[in-house]
């Protein structure tokens, strides 16, 4: 068949949404058009949405994927309603605006944000009327994760301790996070194709 | 002890220092997005890299236009407003 009558055949096919396409699409950049057969765009559409997340966290470092654990503690909110039982929340400072279009990328940025929130950061527990709450943050520059407790601790061998990362300021923390938020926008474009792919085109 | 810390960078955890050549991702963030979006845009893949980077240069020439338009803007018309 060529690609006129393929089209022409398509065009009055009626549109379908295909959930499993889209959830695909969502788990693994790609992968919904991969299960749609359509192999070389799922490589391309890999390529390009995981180069430019991974990009800006190599352009940002990690601190440019930053949820500030405020979907964590929407998600612990609601549970906590269902069970009835008391949430501990917890806190951090964070750009959870940016994160959203980030999250687009899918496990990979929520990955990175795991991370992120808790083997970069350092804990603090402080007390909240009455409840305590742990408060998750950058550590300075002449502080230490201590591995144990996750504790923030003063630099006192330079050699053997430094700061679990350094904080992006300026462009590169601005281009990084650019790059991994364009990258989940993108994403959220494949999803969308991938769940109602009309088969306008031909096969790749 | 802040200057050691920042001699032992580690890729993809420490920020690179980009401050100077900032605009040089430009490149790489254009061809990023056409990679993307022409692989769910085109009908058939045959001039799939053409289109790619056909995108990338008008989204790069684009920019420049934009970044000569407002420096002129800045520079002379905001400037010789101000002066009359």
């Amino acid at each position: 068949m060529t690609d006129d009558t393929n089209q022409a055949a398509v065009r009055q096919e009626p549109e379908v949404f295909q959930p499993m396409a889209a959830l695909l699409a969502f788990l693994l950049p790609g992968l919904g058009h991969w299960y749609l057969g359509e192999r070389k765009r799922a490589v391309y559409i890999l390529i390009g949405v995981l180069g430019l997340f991974f990009g800006g966290v190599f352009i940002g470092g990690i601190s440019c994927v930053d949820s500030g654990l405020v979907y964590h503690n929407w998600v612990k909110g609601l549970i906590s309603k269902f069970t009835k039982s008391r949430a501990d929340l917890e806190q951090a400072e964070g750009d959870p605006i940016w994160f959203l279009g980030q999250a687009m990328v899918g496990p990979a940025a929520l990955a990175t944000d795991y991370m992120h929130q808790y083997h970069f950061k350092v804990r603090e527990s402080v007390q909240v009327s009455g409840a305590t709450r742990t408060v998750y943050k950058t550590a300075g520059p002449n502080q230490y994760r201590d591995p144990a407790t996750g504790e923030a601790r003063a630099i006192t061998d330079a050699a053997t301790q430094h700061p679990p990362y350094i904080k992006g300021l300026g462009r590169p923390a601005e281009l990084g996070t650019l790059f991994s938020t364009i990258a989940g926008m993108l994403n959220l474009m494949c999803i969308i194709d991938a769940g109602f792919n009309r088969r306008r085109r031909g096969v790749a | 002890m802040f200057s050691q810390a920042l001699l032992a960078w580690r890729p993809f955890i420490d920020p690179i220092n980009v401050h100077e050549t900032w605009f040089l991702l430009l490149v790489p963030l254009a061809l990023g997005i056409s990679v993307v979006y022409k692989a769910i845009r085109v009908k058939t893949m045959d001039r799939y890299w053409f289109n790619v980077l056909l995108m990338t240069s008008q989204v790069v020439v684009g920019m420049i236009g934009l970044a000569i338009a407002f420096y002129v803007l800045v520079e002379v018309v905001v400037k010789q407003a101000a002066a009359r």
